[in-house]
């Protein structure tokens, strides 16, 4: 991969990126989500108990996550999440409510979505490949994180269709394959009809 | 044609709790006026055909990003010299946390489930266990801690949590 700088304003700048067809890694698709809002959020390394505060504040209100990440280090704690964009009002109420007086550290992102692939394999070749579509589009990702076979990014909701198209360039995809979209709603409720 | 099913859960159910020792987290950091060189090290890895256990990437405040991966320890140290061959690896640039444990596991509709998170943030919160990164995505919750937490973490998770 040859990777040259020209200028990158943001995390998507205008970055010219060749990659070496030899290494096109093997996948056997991608799936995307419905359109979402995401927050980011940060705070020292002495505000102890704050991810379980946040999550509870987005649950109590009944608020799923379909992302979030967490990383600790020596300046603090930092969060990705994000929520279906119905609940983007209610979820910022909620934060600026709580944190909003005193976070510098806040960001809020309207229109995102997921763009998941499988079989990540555990391959830095697949990581790399795919960081790079996302530079080469110009495309912003604002968090990646990995589950048992899937490699799933935060990326602007306007930018998935040709993403998938750049990915079906850069990577093997099977001839008949199509994106997966969000096929199955569950509705989840704490209230216990009688009878059932 | 539509399917409607409902089920009730009295704890929330999972399919049990996986666990790893032995591992090290490498962070890679880079401004974002270095990030060619950054992805080019991710890149430069990716010959050595080593495997991630878990990744995590999030760009901050629009300046820096961050990668923690996820390796064996015995693999680190082949990482480590891997990269050492072609980019200056220094505390600004890297961060090696070593000998940490990761669990993992999922249920049914995680991703689409309010509260999941919740659950296993306040239960290790009570216990003051803290992940030194977590990632929840589709289905599935990774958690990573430091060395001898893991199955103190485990014993928290399980109170409110089902496993099979």
């Amino acid at each position: 991969m040859v990777i040259s700088f020209i200028r990158q304003p943001i995390f998507a700048g205008y970055i010219q990126i060749v990659l070496d067809p030899r290494k096109k890694p093997q996948i056997d698709g991608i799936k995307l989500s419905n359109e979402l809002f995401a927050v980011r959020l940060s705070w020292g390394p002495t505000d102890e108990g704050m991810v379980s505060e946040f999550c509870h504040l987005l649950a109590k209100e009944k608020i799923n996550m379909p992302f979030l990440s967490v990383e600790r280090g020596e300046k603090g704690y930092r969060i990705t999440c994000c929520v279906d964009k119905e609940q983007a009002n209610d979820t910022k109420k909620l934060i600026l409510d709580k944190y909003g007086n005193f976070h510098k550290d806040l960001e809020f992102i309207p229109h995102v979505g997921l763009l998941s692939i499988f079989p990540h394999q555990s391959s830095l070749k697949v990581l790399g490949v795919a960081l790079s579509v996302f530079l080469k589009a110009g495309i912003g990702v604002f968090a990646v994180a990995s589950s048992l076979s899937v490699l799933t990014f935060v990326t602007q909701y306007g930018g998935l269709e040709s993403l998938v198209s750049m990915f079906e360039e850069e990577m093997e995809l099977p001839q008949d394959h199509v994106p997966l979209r969000p096929e199955i709603l569950v509705k989840q409720t704490d209230i216990i009809k009688e009878g059932e | 044609m539509q399917t409607v099913a409902v089920y009730y859960e009295p704890k929330v159910k999972t399919y049990g709790f996986n666990n790893l020792k032995n591992l090290t987290l490498l962070r890679l950091r880079a401004s974002l006026d270095n990030i060619s060189a950054w992805l080019e090290q991710v890149d430069f890895l990716s010959d050595s055909n080593l495997k991630y256990f878990f990744a995590v990437v999030q760009n901050t405040d629009g300046k820096d990003v961050s990668v923690s991966l996820l390796f064996r320890s015995d693999h680190v140290d082949e990482v480590l010299q891997i990269l050492s061959e072609k980019f200056e690896v220094n505390p600004d640039t890297m961060d090696v946390v070593r000998q940490v444990e990761l669990i993992f596991f999922q249920g049914p509709h995680f991703g689409d489930r309010w509260g999941i998170a919740k659950n296993a943030f306040e239960a290790l919160e009570k216990k003051q266990i803290k992940a030194l990164v977590a990632g929840c995505s589709g289905a599935a919750i990774y958690l990573v801690f430091q060395q001898g937490e893991v199955d103190k973490a485990i014993s928290c998770l399980k109170e409110v949590f089902q496993t099979p």
